[in-house]
């Protein structure tokens, strides 16, 4: 009997690991579809619709004030653009002889000079010349500075090459400058650009990057002493402190290209453009299917006005997050999402001088305005220059009011039909 | 019997398991079509006698008469994976899919009665298949994807029974079923061009039904018994989402067994199954749905004693009609089937294990077959 006992023992031992070796499920079958598999076919159907309800240019962008950098530029009579930086604060008081510790009322202005921190240029020129003016007006629309870029109103000079640093200084009139701080008055500077050849394009960094421009100068001849540095500041308008801020220092266009005509959507420029698309995908597609891909097809027409318009420029398609409320468009295309790709659409890259279509992903977005309500959301994108405001190159696009339709925004569409699939 | 007899017993069996695992076909889809595998809602007593013995068999909740063999009350838990493989034209795919097909617990009231609640798996639509493919789309574009579907739920069987002893030649029974369930199922596409975001849709579907049965068993002369049994299969209705999608009838059944036990420590039986499968027609789309037949022969013969219990061989085979199929054609089952029964703690506990090879067929160029591993604890506290 024991030696029964002994050999049932390998048969529990079978058993226990027959029925480990079953602990995990595997269920899937790879080979016994389509034969096994009746029922259970997911056709991909693929339509062109033309979705887009919707199409304007909107802009100009970045909105005043807002700029990363000023693009101090030119383009012959094409394209002027200038900037504009406020000292509204002047000290009057300063200590003028070395060793001291006491202040003086300012008596003296030696060797003022506007210190600019330049970014990268688009162009960089072989030589180019900043000229500073005195832009300073009562005037309560800030682009009336742009009318005060006279002879008589000019502060300083100064050439440089491309070899130049960075970071450079343009001297100012010290008596006119002096003469400000004993009136108690501000400093109001414009900046342009001049040379040859054009294009000419110099980036100035700003408050909002980081790097606004500064005013120095010594309140002494002596030089001993170190100089003394005005921050910028606007203290106007007084009852807006956002735009008072912004204001601080900007960019004025003079000169620029005219808005796209009414077949064309405009990508860029100087100022820059953004085109705006409101769709409106057939109920058939959006409720009673799957979509799997979503393109939106946008025809690229040739734009060889731009600016370097055989350079490579980069556009980003973002969605609209401003609800319905918002009916000015110029906001709405404001309140867009911040991360790159946040519906899967990428950066795209493209030339202005060239005729081509252009392919938006889009698929994520449709599938997400699927689950928002009509009433949220504007189920819209903008398509905007992604160094919008810095680069000059301008791209556009043909329009849904296009007279050749086959031209028009269209939104080609692959999805899956609702199915009964769980019933055998 | 000699001891080395019985030693050249015990090693076949030890043989004939250890062997499954290389062996084991599997089981595929050419059985779950449908609204799934019935996996016969038998003990692990009943399968390692081929099914012949369900319909004296009180584990099994299909004669409710069978009860009356209760004399202490016992609570029954059954562990049943299946190892499956299906050969294709495609090549082949092994899975495994793991079942609980039954828990039974019965209690005697009196010297007459006994009544008892069984929870089983009537039909298990567990599987899932998975393939690739090349698709059109559009006029011009192809795109690859991997299209998976998969379904995991059952249709469960919750019967209430009584039976009584009517002298010592009859018992009678009768059960009152209520069907409850759901299929969890899953469509999926992902795509191999990441323009493509996947699709995933998921659905449930609920299931709800009744039935009543009645049984009888017979002992018409010494050494032989006659069982017969029928359910009657009221509504069963398919809800998607709270949502009345179809409904059809929980099938009818007719059960009949033979047993002889004339030879001491032997049992003989045969057992023939009729059930009305066809009545589920109108819960599918395109469901093939037909009346099976089922038809097996067994037995259980006392053989060696372990310790103080004798150890409990058995072996059948059966060959039976699939419910579903999956273009129309017939999809039958045949089997042979081994086990064993070992009681243990002096008859307060027992342990079954019945392996059962199965071979299905039914569409031309595809083939299935499957290694079922039955393991059955029962407790009599």
């Amino acid at each position: 009997m024991d030696s029964l006992r002994i050999r049932i023992i390998p048969l529990v031992i079978a058993v226990g690991v027959a029925t480990l070796a079953a602990c995990t499920e595997t269920l899937e079958n790879t080979r016994s579809c389509p034969v096994l598999c009746p029922g259970q076919d997911l056709p991909v159907r693929d339509t062109l619709v033309d979705a887009v309800m919707f199409d304007t240019t909107v802009g100009t962008y970045p909105p005043i004030g807002a700029e990363l950098y000023i693009p101090l530029a030119r383009r012959g009579d094409t394209l002027d653009v200038r900037g504009v930086v406020r000292f509204d604060s002047l000290p009057q008081r300063a200590v003028t002889k070395a060793g001291d510790t006491t202040t003086a009322p300012i008596a003296l202005v030696d060797s003022a000079r506007i210190v600019l921190r330049l970014s990268t240029p688009k162009v960089r020129p072989a030589a180019w010349t900043v000229e500073v003016y005195d832009v300073d007006t009562t005037a309560a629309d800030p682009l009336t500075a742009g009318a005060l870029f006279r002879p008589d109103k000019r502060l300083g000079v100064r050439d440089f090459a491309t070899a130049d640093s960075d970071s450079v200084s343009v001297p100012i009139d010290g008596a006119q400058l002096l003469a400000k701080i004993k009136a108690k008055a501000r400093l109001r500077i414009g900046l342009r650009v001049t040379g040859t050849p054009t294009p000419l394009e110099v980036r100035l960094g700003t408050i909002e990057s980081g790097t606004p421009a500064q005013l120095r100068f010594r309140a002494s001849r002596d030089t001993a002493l170190r100089a003394l540095t005005v921050n910028v500041l606007s203290t106007t308008p007084d009852n807006d402190p956002f735009l008072r801020a912004t204001l601080t220092d900007y960019a004025i266009v003079v000169a620029g290209p005219p808005p796209p005509d009414a077949q064309s959507l405009a990508i860029g420029g100087i100022p820059a453009w953004r085109s705006y698309l409101r769709f409106d995908v057939p109920s058939r597609i959006a409720d009673s299917t799957t979509v799997v891909r979503a393109t939106l097809l946008l025809t690229q027409r040739s734009n060889p006005r731009s600016p370097l318009s055989g350079d490579r420029m980069l556009i980003r398609p973002q969605v609209v997050l401003a609800t319905p409320q918002v009916t000015d468009l110029y906001k709405a295309a404001l309140q867009v999402d911040a991360t790159p790709g946040f519906f899967g659409a990428d950066t795209l890259s493209l030339v202005p001088i060239q005729a081509s279509l252009v392919s938006i992903d889009m698929v994520r977005l449709l599938r997400r305005w699927r689950n928002v309500p009509l009433a949220d959301a504007q189920r819209a994108i903008v398509v905007r220059a992604a160094e919008e405001g810095t680069g000059t190159p301008q791209s556009l696009f043909w329009s849904r009011r296009a007279t050749d339709p086959a031209v028009r925004p269209r939104l080609r569409i692959s999805y899956i039909p609702r199915v009964d699939f769980a019933r055998p | 019997m000699t001891t080395s007899v019985r030693s050249m017993r015990v090693r076949l069996l030890v043989v004939l398991v250890l062997a499954l695992p290389a062996a084991a076909g599997g089981q595929g889809t050419l059985s779950a079509q449908g609204l799934g595998y019935p996996p016969g809602q038998l003990s692990t007593r009943a399968r390692g006698t081929a099914g012949a013995l369900a319909e004296f068999d009180a584990l099994s909740p299909l004669n409710p008469a069978a009860l009356s063999s209760i004399v202490r009350s016992t609570l029954y838990f059954q562990y049943e994976p299946e190892f499956r493989d299906v050969v294709t034209g495609t090549g082949s795919s092994r899975t495994t899919t793991l079942r609980f097909p039954l828990t039974t617990a019965m209690i005697p009231v009196g010297e007459r009665f006994v009544v008892g609640l069984s929870l089983s798996t009537l039909v298990d639509r567990t599987w899932a298949t998975q393939f690739t493919s090349r698709d059109p789309i559009g006029p011009i574009d192809t795109v690859t994807s991997t299209q998976t579907f998969k379904t995991t739920g059952a249709i469960n069987d919750i019967r209430i029974a009584g039976a009584m002893r009517l002298g010592g030649r009859a018992q009678a029974g009768i059960g009152v079923h209520v069907y409850s369930g759901e299929n969890r199922v899953t469509l999926s596409r992902d795509f191999a061009n990441p323009g493509f975001a996947p699709f995933v849709d998921t659905t449930r579907l609920d299931y709800g039904g009744s039935a009543v049965s009645v049984g009888g068993q017979l002992r018409v002369a010494r050494g032989v018994a006659l069982a017969l049994d029928a359910r009657k299969g009221g509504r069963l209705r398919m809800r998607e989402a709270d949502t009345l999608r179809a409904s059809g009838s929980v099938p009818d059944r007719i059960g009949a067994g033979l047993l002889v036990d004339a030879i001491p420590g032997a049992t003989l039986a045969v057992r023939y199954v009729w059930e009305g499968w066809g009545s589920t027609q109108s819960l599918g789309r395109a469901l093939f749905a037909s009346n099976t037949r089922d038809l097996s022969i067994g037995a259980d013969v006392v053989g060696p004693r372990v310790g103080r219990s004798p150890l409990l061989l058995r072996g059948g085979v059966r060959s039976r009609e699939l419910p579903f199929s999956a273009r129309g054609e017939r999809t039958t089952e045949s089997s042979i089937v081994g086990g064993i029964g070992l009681p243990l703690a002096d008859q307060r506990a027992s342990l079954d294990i019945a392996v059962e090879r199965a071979s299905r067929s039914g569409i031309a160029g595809v083939r299935e077959t499957a290694t079922i591993l039955s393991i059955g604890i029962a407790v009599r506290p």
